[in-house]
């Protein structure tokens, strides 16, 4: 088993930050996605309203 | 709601894959006779350090483009390009930190392999606050555009420059013919998943900037 020494440390620490970084990075987009989404509804009915 | 989420189901997917080559990479194949259990980082350094590359190169594509056609509508492209292109240079540089702490004993050295790989994660930062300080038009078009294809251009020196300057940083991982066919097909595994999920984000950016884009101009005709 690798993670009983320093090496096995090391490489769970390497796994962990390219995970992180990966699926921050997709979660990111879909929440930006749904908010940009939701501002674009919001401005298209005001426009509507107003015209 | 629902219908949204489906159109993530790609993304997750293609992550999903990356997590089974990683998986496979630290249990499914053995340890390495000189380097032990460490050389499994391989299968995240290699894999993000080459998309950092591919990035460069959809970035050069763009650039060549909004040259020859004149036209920023491939800016956005360029954009996403570089800021993923950023992350995964970085992610490179962090993970072979690590290598480097266990198998040189430092962190960091200023190797040529290292100075380079850095200098390209400079120029995908330098290519966003070009982006970011110019505005709208030719100028902003040209600049952008010779800058990218500037920052391609640093992607063989970093390939090379394990053979061209003696340096700590081992040869290439693919080609040297010294890796075992069962690492190297996994690697190529790891590699390809990459790229599929980095060309995934690329899109999904893309989309994103286009939205972000129609906004700016619905609130400028309001006004």
């Amino acid at each position: 088993m690798w993670l009983t020494n320093a090496q096995g440390w090391a490489l769970a620490g390497a796994y962990v930050v390219v995970v992180l970084a990966l699926l921050s990075a997709l979660v990111y987009l879909y929440y930006e996605r749904r908010k940009l989404r939701a501002l674009q509804q919001t401005l298209t009915e005001k426009q509507h309203e107003e015209n | 709601m629902r219908a949204e989420f489906a159109a993530w189901r790609w993304g997750l997917a293609l992550f999903a894959l990356q997590l089974v080559g990683w998986g496979w990479g630290l249990y499914g194949v053995g340890t390495d006779v000189h380097q032990g259990d460490v050389y499994r980082i391989i299968y995240v350094h290699v894999p993000t350090c080459l998309t950092a590359f591919v990035c460069a190169f959809y970035l050069f594509l763009c650039s060549v483009y909004a040259l020859r056609k004149k036209t920023e509508a491939c800016l956005l492209w360029g954009q996403a390009a570089a800021e993923l292109g950023l992350l995964f240079t970085v992610l490179g540089l962090l993970t072979g930190s690590i290598w480097g702490r266990v198998t040189w004993g430092v962190w960091w050295t200023w190797d040529a392999r290292l100075l380079t790989t850095f200098i390209l994660g400079v120029l995908f930062a330098a290519y966003l606050l070009l982006q970011q300080a110019l505005p709208r038009g030719a100028a902003k078009t040209k600049a952008s555009a010779a800058l990218g294809i500037l920052i391609f251009i640093d992607v063989p020196i970093v390939y090379k420059s394990v053979t061209w300057w003696r340096t700590l940083h081992q040869p290439p991982s693919i080609g040297g013919g010294t890796m075992s066919g069962e690492i190297l097909t996994l690697l190529l595994i790891t590699i390809l998943s990459s790229l599929l999920f980095m060309t995934w984000l690329l899109f999904a950016r893309v989309k994103n900037l286009r939205l972000q884009q129609r906004i700016a101009e619905l609130v400028s005709d309001w006004h």
